[in-house]
């Protein structure tokens, strides 16, 4: 059981490297310098930063999770937090993709209908796998 | 002055900033001024901020429940590495701060600049350390 949720963990640290690397086609492919540009620059700023901020959380949780898979389960405090975080993180994600976007404003080719169902595959997928840890590591 | 009490005041300057996030919408007036986004790009702010938001709740949490886990992390180790993220989250943040964010803004605000730089600026130190000892 172990073995197969350590080799879990991995993969959802590398879907995790991959999403931050997808994620450099995410202002292009949504249009934000269009959709940004009558902002005062001050909330422009703030929205890039909160934008690089998320996605530098991605990357810890993916080099983390990738590299450090038997960390994430050895039963400590410390492993059991990250991984109710993260698990709340991504289940969140899952319910904002549903429930609070409205995505008639994205733009609608079919690169971005594949983007979302990948996207939202990957976030049930790291939602599952977190979970998974956080009961291991309390059991 | 023991490095765990330092660690609590980081907790504490991560609970203020924690806190900023729900000054800051009426500060800087997001109702009228996220309303010129299209709504697609408004959510995209608004569910930033809430990650932003959590980040911060769960790194005082940190400083506050796990702090003998982080004072006594080995290198490696996933305290250790934590330390590390912050260390660089909060790094980087000072240089945004400096570099970054808008001038007019910061002569506008001339405490709460001080402030979030010597706030930003602390933090730093202080993961910096747990990482590097």
């Amino acid at each position: 059981m172990d073995q197969y949720l350590t080799t879990a963990i991995k993969f959802a640290g590398l879907g995790q490297i991959v999403l931050v690397l997808a994620s450099v086609a995410i202002p292009k492919c949504l249009e934000w310098n269009k959709g940004l540009a009558d902002l005062r620059s001050l909330l422009r700023q703030m929205f890039w930063t909160y934008a690089v901020y998320v996605t530098g959380v991605h990357l810890f949780a993916g080099v983390v999770s990738f590299g450090a898979s038997d960390e994430l389960v050895n039963g400590s405090f410390v492993s059991t937090a990250v991984c109710l975080l993260m698990a709340l993180w991504w289940g969140a994600r899952v319910v904002i993709q549903f429930f609070f976007f409205d995505r008639t404003d994205v733009p609608d080719t079919l690169f971005n209908k594949l983007a979302e169902v990948g996207l939202v595959s990957l976030f049930l997928y790291l939602t599952i796998v977190y979970s998974w840890a956080v009961i291991e590591n309390l059991g | 002055m023991t490095i765990e009490f330092l660690i609590y005041w980081a907790g504490f300057v991560l609970a203020m900033i924690f806190l900023a996030n729900f000054i800051a919408p009426k500060k800087l007036n997001y109702a009228v001024n996220i309303n010129k986004m299209e709504n697609f790009h408004r959510q995209v702010f608004c569910v930033h901020c809430g990650y932003t938001t959590l980040m911060l709740a769960g790194m005082t949490a940190m400083c506050v429940f796990y702090n003998a886990e982080l004072v006594a992390a080995e290198k490696w180790s996933l305290p250790w590495a934590l330390c590390l993220f912050m260390a660089l989250f909060w790094g980087s943040r000072v240089f945004v701060q400096i570099f970054y964010y808008d001038k007019a803004i910061k002569k506008k605000y001339p405490v709460f600049n001080i402030l979030f730089f010597t706030a930003f600026t602390y933090l730093a130190v202080i993961f910096t350390y747990l990482t590097l000892k």
